[in-house]
């Protein structure tokens, strides 16, 4: 972020806005505006003053400038306190104003640096779509860092993830999701079940995988993983588990060992009979009722849905330590 | 088990008010919390959960109400007597001391036998699953061994109720939701109570045996985490718990038994059980995003049924999540992700609710954006 707002000089490499390059050019002439995390409102200044500033020093007409500040005080529903001094204001409101002084400062790029990490998780989740919405409906460019996977997957149009100053994948929510690069990214975005296993075949569209002393199939993607040792990758949502004992291909039995059930999913750990534990995730529902710790059951790994990685050298564990 | 073996206690508090000069922080509370139970209170910054840990604990007196233990009141017991272990979101470790140093610090300024320690400790240590050298010092941990080490400590003290504020609060995303679950296994195994102190209802439901939900001083509800799910008590719950919620105003137009019509604003029939409202009453309708149902075919009764236009689609993991309009109001609504070929940007949409999905609470006098302010 501060090498592209200019603040801190790149030791190799360029940075382009708008196919111009831009290296040289001073932060103050990028039209980049950049707010950290670290917000500060101007105290002495009414709300409404803070988020006009920025334009009117940029030659807008006072009454101009009011006009456009009122306007994204309401969409971050702070109108109604346009005449507050920040310090009458809750932290979660002073963040929406700090926000919204962003949104109205006209920019080619907008670089927000965790602009939703100070609020209630509740508020949090609100406000990223209300900040989506609003980037959309200004028509601006904007470049939001966050450790809040969750957050990234909501509003971005493309993630990009960055590992020890290094890019992992770079792609839509979705991409980034069901088909993760490596074993990091599958890791780092939300919760993943990994199998370590070993190849012991090859067939036209699948790999025969023993984990654990079992076979399972996986989707063989060509030229990817056919032999030694892999590590299966498999979404929690997208297991399969029911009540019975199935004794089928890529079934495998276990029992409920965790149940619990927050924001419309059931999260359920499964102890698998080879050893193995399974995170499963389902959506609420009306029609049917969850599984209770030490229920006996079956987990389906859907083929289709494996994605199989190489077995890391440095060794399983130590590719999932996210610290 | 040496030391810890049912030593849970019975945590009662009853009547419980404090104000900071103008401000009450906690007006009347009561609850129990029962031997081994895990509870979470929840509430938005300011509600006052911190200020009931701080009275638990005896680090603040209350200014009326009795706190009991076991039955019997501790009001005037100190901190240091109430064996109580208390867990901040600053993770407050010894720098200097290694890990096993800062665990047996209690037990050894308490004056037991270097036998009686190593007991204690051992036991402490199986239970967290610490899976480091016992000689590294805090700054060679990762923020999540820190804060384990730090409850092994409040553990080493002999504690018997855990008071935990904002734990986790200062964790990656990822180590938090992995200690959120070893953080109870822990406690039901070492068969403690805890009182955990959050403001991420998703934290709270995942962890909780049951929740108290605070704003503004007061307790507004406590159950487990599907009845506040299920049945919230009012509008606030029902948007503070679950995530998003969708608010719609209406009228009872039909009452049948325990089987209620309501026409909404936006010109929806929908039916629910109700108590307690007459024929015309202002009502508030809350229905959370996950609870619609999609309608492939045409429905033969209009009641409960939505048609709507999707404004947007946004893909979320397990959930897809779309923002559907009909006529000038906007829902939200929430279907597994393998339905997102069904939701298409600038399409109709049919949509129906189920009744049990359809909660009712009398309108608000203060108004809904009052009702369910976070702030």
């Amino acid at each position: 972020m501060r090498v592209i707002a200019g603040i801190v000089r790149p030791d190799k490499g360029e940075v382009y806005i708008d196919d111009k390059l831009v290296n040289e050019v001073p932060p103050e002439h990028r039209n980049v505006a950049y707010f950290p995390q670290t917000y500060a409102l101007f105290p002495h200044m009414t709300v409404l003053e803070n988020v006009s500033y920025g334009l009117i020093i940029r030659g807008m007409d006072k009454e101009g400038a009011n006009a456009r500040a009122l306007r994204i005080l309401e969409l971050v529903g702070l109108d109604e306190r346009a005449d507050s001094y920040p310090n009458e204001l809750s932290g979660g409101m002073q963040q929406r104003v700090a926000l919204a002084r962003a949104l109205a400062t006209p920019s080619d790029i907008l670089l927000l640096d965790e602009p939703l990490s100070a609020l209630d998780a509740i508020l949090r989740i609100e406000l990223r779509f209300e900040l989506r919405r609003m980037v959309k409906e200004l028509n601006l460019t904007v470049i939001h860092v966050t450790h809040d996977q969750e957050t990234a997957l909501a509003i971005s149009d493309r993630t990009v993830i960055l590992r020890k100053g290094r890019i992992e994948q770079i792609g839509t929510p979705i991409e980034v999701f069901e088909t993760p690069a490596n074993i990091y990214v599958a890791n780092f975005i939300g919760e993943m079940n990994f199998i370590p296993g070993v190849v012991v075949d090859l067939e036209n569209r699948y790999l025969v995988v023993d984990i654990g002393g079992v076979l399972v199939r996986a989707k063989r993607a060509l030229g990817r993983c056919e032999k030694g040792k892999v590590v299966l990758a498999i979404r929690p949502e997208n297991l399969v588990v029911k009540d019975e004992e199935i004794n089928k291909e890529n079934w495998l039995s276990g029992i409920i060992d965790i149940a619990s059930f927050s924001a419309g999913v059931y999260r359920y750990e499964i102890l698998l009979k080879n050893g193995f534990r399974m995170i499963y995730k389902e959506p609420f529902s009306f029609i049917k009722t969850g599984f209770h710790k030490g229920d006996k059951v079956s987990v389906y790994l859907d083929p289709e849905r494996i994605i199989t990685y190489p077995y890391p050298a440095k060794g399983l564990r130590g590719v999932l330590v996210i610290e | 088990m040496f030391w810890l073996l049912n030593r849970a206690k019975r945590l009662s508090v009853v009547g419980v008010s404090k104000s900071f000069g103008r401000i009450k922080a906690l007006d009347k509370v009561s609850f129990d919390v029962e031997r081994g139970e895990y509870v979470c209170i929840i509430g938005p910054s300011g509600c006052g959960k911190t200020t009931l840990l701080k009275i638990i604990a005896g680090i603040l007196a209350p200014d009326e109400g009795i706190i009991l233990f076991n039955g019997k009141v501790v009001n005037n017991l100190p901190p240091e007597e109430r064996r109580v272990g208390y867990i901040f979101q600053d993770i407050l470790l010894f720098p200097h001391m290694n890990l096993w140093e800062n665990i047996v610090y209690s037990p050894r300024v308490r004056g037991l036998s270097s036998r009686e320690i190593r007991a204690l400790a051992k036991e402490i240590l199986d239970s967290l699953k610490l899976s480091v050298r016992l000689n590294s010092h805090p700054s060679e941990l990762s923020r999540g061994v820190q804060q384990k080490t730090a409850i092994a400590r409040a553990l080493a003290t002999e504690a018997d109720l855990l008071l935990l504020d904002e734990p986790l609060s200062s964790l990656d995303y990822r180590v938090r939701i992995e200690l959120r679950f070893e953080l109870r296994r822990m406690v039901k195994e070492l068969n403690l109570t805890a009182v955990h102190v959050t403001h991420d209802q998703e934290e709270a439901m995942s962890i909780a045996d049951r929740i108290i939900v605070m704003r503004k001083g007061r307790i507004e509800q406590i159950g487990t985490p599907l009845e506040l799910y299920l049945n919230p008590k009012n509008p606030f719950v029902a948007k503070f718990i679950g995530g998003e919620c969708n608010f719609l105003e209406g009228r009872i137009e039909e009452i049948r038994g325990n089987i209620a019509v309501i026409k909404t604003k936006c010109g929806i029939r929908l039916s629910s059980r109700i108590s307690g409202f007459k024929l015309g009453d202002k009502v508030l309708v809350a229905v959370k995003p996950e609870h619609f149902n999609l309608l492939v075919k045409e429905a033969s009764d209009k009641l409960n049924v939505i048609d709507g236009l999707i404004k947007s689609v946004r893909y979320l993991g397990v959930y897809v999540r779309a923002e559907v309009s009909i006529g000038d109001i906007s829902l939200i609504v929430k279907a597994p992700k393998t339905y997102l070929n069904k939701f298409v940007e600038n399409k109709k949409i049919k949509l129906k609710i189920p009744d049990q999905a359809v909660n009712v609470f009398p309108y608000p006098h203060e108004g809904i954006k009052r009702a369910i302010a976070i702030e």
